[in-house]
């Protein structure tokens, strides 16, 4: 076995024997519970660096196992490493590890921890194995483990049931994508067993039939990365611990859909590429939207979330798919860091609400990490966001969809500012509470202040405004002079364009313009209330019905037993008792002749004669 | 019927009341009574018979049975007085020390 | 004969008295029935020519055992044998039946002849000459039957 496979075995194996570690020894001592996770996770995230380093270096593509034969057909477990699925693992690995450190001292005294930890553990194990998967099938596998643990995380506190709520909301949302997955599987495995995706790539299928499979995992793409009509189960995931909202939910699983979409982009025919821009955009404006009205800064952070995840299927839906990948890169570092600042946040202020939140006067250290991340939210220049926006714009061929990026982008930058209105008064005539002296962990906020750094462009290119070395590794076309000053001066003006509104105290109210559009109260009489009212039917059907014909069958057996036993008392006892009588007769007749009564006695001597004279006779 | 025949039918009419006297009452006084009953009728029996074969032998029976009845009336007393001063009863039914009892 | 009635009449009356001694509640009037009795057949004794027999039967059973029993029954008086309910009808019912059945019995035997009367001294004479040892034996038989029964029913003084 190669160094390369054998380092393969490993990574997978680090985070998920961890898992099993801390559920097992976490409960008796709740100091290792904390411990052990993060040395896994540290551990796995040096493994990814190696991996990264050798298979560049030896440039091997991929490594595999036999696994099970169907038929004719030999399944695989194969692992490849390119430049979509190398960078992705080493982010998967570094948030993971990061969020490991950040839960030390987020939970402090929790009793359930080691379940958190080892469902973490667990988490980061699906994530790296879907990562690298080169087969469907097993990808398949790992993308259903990612969306259990999802569920586990999100109602990871049990006794709020609005956490167990929103954990089902999703996984069945997520199911319900799945399916798509399973027909696309199901079509691929009937056109001769084609799961690996290098030999799917240069495969000869029809248009037609790639149409078909490129709509199904289309299906899986929109339920696991909370495109419209799949969306409303990311704001309610918020229900979760923050760092699995960091970890997951921003930077991690629900970018998956994106890498999928990357991943197999020579199946997606333009016509499915059209469906998906357009769904795409209009998840993107349904999240920019309601992240301008919304008031917990959690959700806020959802619903940017979902508005960038609506950016990039719109750009990948434009073939852009490179760009949209380097985009969910980026993304994940200052989404993650964002979330972890909210955590910090709540945490040290105990309030969920934007504006309560902006009214305590903050520390330098937080004001400026948070400034990074929102600017880089914003996709203002000197910040990776900005790369990455240039390089998804410049993707964009048509321009309707290019409209609806830079209306996107504006809006972005509005709700950004609103995050930034937290940490930084902009009006000048609100007096900021004096706090004393706000003590935060090092494990808090160190994983902050790296995320916050990483966003800064320097250490990706030289120029903070275009990135020469991305574009050469992922095939893109850089973005042309006019198109860089295009967007440097539409960010820049757009931030000004906020500022003034938020210096006017304006910028928390921009929402109430919008119209609560109900969206999940729909779904939920169109979907779940038909589908609860077939339950409820087929259940009375079997009480009534079932339940009757039972009832009736006992009935029977009743009767019969009651006839048995009424037979059984009065004609077999009924003999028995007669016999029993006759017996008594017969004793008290012939007691008669011992009964000590004079009378009875001549009596029969009398009969006796009478009878012997006749016989005499 | 043959007057002669009567007086055999009555006999034995008479025989069986004082049979059933001495069966069915419930007096030891009763019980004498009914065979005395029983005693007359033998004699009359033997009078119808005497007469039928005109014999005297008949009713010098008649008289012996007659002396015996007396006799044994009078010890059949003494002995009922007895009976009903040890047993403090005279109900045949009450005087059971001939009872088998299960044991 | 139109003298037949008169032997009817008697052997009618020992029936009825009969039957009521079977019936009677009180012992006393059972005594009384067997009086009765007693007196009839010593008539239909005498309708058969021995007048000895029926003045026997009058000495004898009115003078002597008709007394002795009223006696005894005053003597064994009991509170419920004066008035002494009987049940057990079907068994009565029962011992009719027996009754009935060897009357029919005794009836299938239909003698032919005529009635003969046989008279007194020659009754007599019979006794002294014939059965003059069973005429003796009976004597003693008297006495010894009456010393026992006056042994036997001595009482020891109560005293008072």
């Amino acid at each position: 076995m190669s160094s390369l496979s054998r380092m393969v075995i490993l990574l997978l194996a680090m985070p998920l024997a961890g898992s099993l570690v801390t559920l097992i020894i976490g409960k008796k001592k709740l100091v290792l519970a904390s411990l052990l996770p993060s040395i896994s996770a540290f551990l796995t995230l040096v493994l990814s660096f190696l991996i990264a380093w050798q298979s560049t270096n030896t440039s091997q593509a991929a490594v595999g196992w036999e696994w099970f034969t169907i038929g004719k057909q030999a399944i695989a477990l194969s692992f490849e490493f390119n430049r979509l699925t190398i960078p992705l693992m080493v982010i998967v690995a570094t948030i993971s590890f990061l969020v490991h450190i950040y839960s030390i001292s987020f939970f402090k005294g929790d009793q359930s921890l080691p379940r958190y930890y080892s469902t973490l553990g667990l988490f980061t194990f699906s994530m790296l194995g879907l990562t690298l998967s080169g087969n469907l099938l097993q990808l398949f596998i790992f993308w259903e483990l990612v969306g259990a643990c999802s569920y586990l995380l999100i109602g990871y506190y049990r006794q709020k049931p609005e956490a167990s709520a929103a954990a089902t909301k999703s996984f069945i949302m997520n199911k319900i994508g799945d399916s798509g997955f399973l027909v696309a599987l199901m079509i691929l495995w009937s056109l001769g067993g084609l799961l690996e995706i290098s030999s799917l790539e240069t495969s000869s299928i029809s248009i037609e039939i790639k149409t078909l499979i490129s709509i199904s995992i289309l299906l899986a793409i929109f339920s696991k990365s909370a495109q419209f009509p799949f969306h409303t189960w990311l704001p309610d995931a918020m229900e979760g611990p923050t760092p699995v909202s960091a970890l997951i939910h921003s930077a991690t699983m629900v970018a998956a859909g994106v890498f999928l979409i990357t991943r197999l982009h020579f199946l997606f025919t333009p016509a499915t590429l059209q469906v998906a821009a357009i769904v795409g955009a209009i998840t993107a404006l349904i999240g920019g939207l309601n992240a301008l009205k919304e008031k917990d800064i959690k959700r806020l952070l959802a619903w940017s979330t979902l508005s960038q995840l609506g950016l990039m299927i719109m750009v990948a839906g434009n073939a852009g798919f490179n760009a949209s990948f380097v985009h969910l890169l980026s993304h994940a570092i200052f989404k993650a860091g964002l979330f972890l600042v909210a955590g910090i946040l709540i945490a040290t202020y105990s309030n969920y609400d934007v504006k309560n939140l902006s009214t305590q006067k903050k520390p330098a250290w937080l004001v400026i990490t948070v400034s990074i991340l929102c600017l880089s939210l914003m996709g203002l220049p000197l910040t990776i966001g900005f790369l990455s926006k240039e390089f998804m714009a410049a993707q964009v061929q048509s321009t309707i969809f290019l409209g609806i990026f830079f209306l996107v982008s504006l809006i972005s930058i509005l709700y950004s500012v609103r995050l930034l209105a937290v940490v930084i008064p902009f009006g000048k005539k609100i007096e900021l509470e004096q706090i004393g002296k706000v003590s935060i962990s090092g494990f808090l906020f160190l994983p902050v202040i790296i995320l916050a750094i990483a966003s800064v462009w320097i250490f990706y290119s030289p120029s903070p405004v275009s990135a020469q070395w991305i574009s050469e590794q992922w095939n893109l076309k850089a973005p042309d002079n006019i198109h860089t000053i295009f967007g440097i001066v539409w960010v820049t003006g757009g931030l000004l364009f906020a500022y003034f509104m938020a210096r006017n105290g304006e910028i928390n109210r921009i929402g109430r313009f919008l119209p609560a559009i109900p969206f999940d109260h729909f779904l939920q009489k169109i979907f779940i209330r038909p589908v609860f009212f077939m339950a409820d039917t087929s259940r009375r059907f079997d009480a009534l019905v079932l339940d009757k014909g039972l009832h009736g069958i006992a009935y029977i057996n009743f009767s019969i037993a009651l006839f048995t036993r009424w037979f059984d008392e009065n004609i077999i006892d009924g003999i028995t008792d007669f016999i029993a009588y006759i017996s008594k007769l017969i004793g008290n007749l012939l007691r008669q002749f011992v009964a000590g009564k004079i009378q009875s006695y001549i009596w029969w001597t009398v009969l006796a004669v009478i009878i012997l004279f006749m016989i005499m006779r | 019927m043959n007057p002669i025949m009567s007086l055999p039918v009555l006999a034995t009419v008479l025989f069986c009341i004082g049979l059933l006297v001495v069966i069915f009452k419930k007096n030891t006084i009763m019980i004498l009574i009914g065979l005395e009953l029983m005693l007359n009728s033998a004699n009359l029996n033997l009078i119808a018979f005497s007469s039928y074969r005109a014999d005297a032998d008949g009713q010098l029976l008649i008289l012996f049975i007659l002396i015996v009845a007396v006799c044994e009336a009078a010890v059949g007393l003494a002995i009922a007085l007895r009976v009903y001063r040890y047993y403090q009863t005279s109900i045949p039914e009450n005087i059971s020390e001939l009872k088998e009892t299960a044991s | 004969m139109n003298q037949e009635w008169v032997l009817w009449l008697f052997e009618g009356i020992v029936v009825a008295a009969a039957l009521m001694i079977l019936f009677s509640r009180s012992v006393f009037h059972a005594g009384l029935n067997l009086l009765v009795v007693v007196l009839s057949i010593g008539v239909i004794f005498g309708l058969y020519g021995s007048e000895f027999l029926f003045i026997s039967q009058i000495m004898v059973y009115g003078g002597g055992i008709l007394v002795l029993i009223l006696f005894a029954t005053m003597i064994v008086a009991n509170k419920n044998s004066l008035s002494s309910t009987e049940s057990s009808i079907p068994v009565l019912i029962a011992a009719f039946g027996v009754i009935v059945i060897i009357t029919t019995w005794v009836m299938a035997y239909q003698p032919n002849g005529v009635p003969y009367v046989i008279p007194t001294p020659d009754l007599g004479r019979k006794l002294i000459l014939d059965y003059s040892l069973p005429l003796e034996v009976a004597g003693v038989l008297l006495l010894v039957s009456l010393i026992g029964a006056t042994l036997s029913s001595i009482q020891k003084p109560v005293a008072p």
